[in-house]
């Protein structure tokens, strides 16, 4: 891993259009912003890999459980 | 912002939905065809055109949590070129168990689509009262 020692109001540049700024640094808080072009999506890393995981399960479920779920929803519309 | 319900008429011509970005696990899947399930009015499925062996189901979140409507920031609206308001929808990505209690819905991260453009994302609302795996409460 790269480790580059920053002040607040000081960046680094990842590849030609993300930029990452120290805001603010407070105890064991650091406040970071992040200038990123839209194709590139910043997420928190917990979130997202809980994301990634969640997805992942949700993926291509058998016909029983979605037949299931369909029942149970034709019963709440009724 | 107010969201347009999905009517099952609309897609009937198979719309074919281009991710702006994938969805975090599957980053080689950007076009999905949103499909309805068979004899339900409130199910769909997006199924890749990439790997059609993938496919997520969705529901409208109407069905399932009728006051659910999350704001949608404006970075989100511009990358899904939306124009007009009504033509976003958002599904829910339900991860179906073995059971109802054991099925979760994913209220954290909607796919909102834009119905005109065909565009759509998975969008991380970064909301802690909203769950990547809410459960459904079968008596409401």
């Amino acid at each position: 891993m790269l480790v580059l020692t920053r002040r607040p109001g000081e960046s680094v540049m990842v590849g030609d259009d993300v930029v990452i700024t120290v805001l603010d640094v407070r105890g064991d808080v650091v406040r970071i912003g992040i200038k990123a072009p839209r194709s590139v999506q910043v997420h928190r890393e917990e979130v997202y890999k809980e994301l990634q995981r969640v997805n992942r399960e949700s993926a291509s479920p058998d016909d029983t459980a979605v037949r299931a779920l369909s029942k149970l929803l034709r019963s709440e519309q009724e | 912002m107010s969201v347009a319900t999905l009517e099952p008429s609309q897609t009937t011509e198979l719309p074919v939905i281009d991710f702006v970005a994938p969805m975090p696990g599957f980053p080689d899947d950007k076009q999905f065809v949103l499909v309805q399930v068979q004899d339900s009015e409130v199910i769909f499925e997006l199924t890749s055109k990439d790997h059609p062996d993938l496919r997520f189901v969705v529901v409208p979140p109407v069905a399932l949590f009728p006051n659910y409507s999350p704001e949608i920031d404006d970075e989100t609206l511009k990358s899904l070129g939306v124009s007009d308001p009504n033509n976003v929808v958002m599904l829910l990505v339900v991860t179906a168990g073995d059971s109802i209690a054991n099925t979760t819905v994913n209220t954290a991260a909607p796919i909102v689509i834009d119905q005109s453009t065909k565009r759509g994302v998975q969008l991380v609302l970064n909301r802690s009262d909203l769950s990547v795996r809410e459960r459904l409460s079968p008596a409401k």
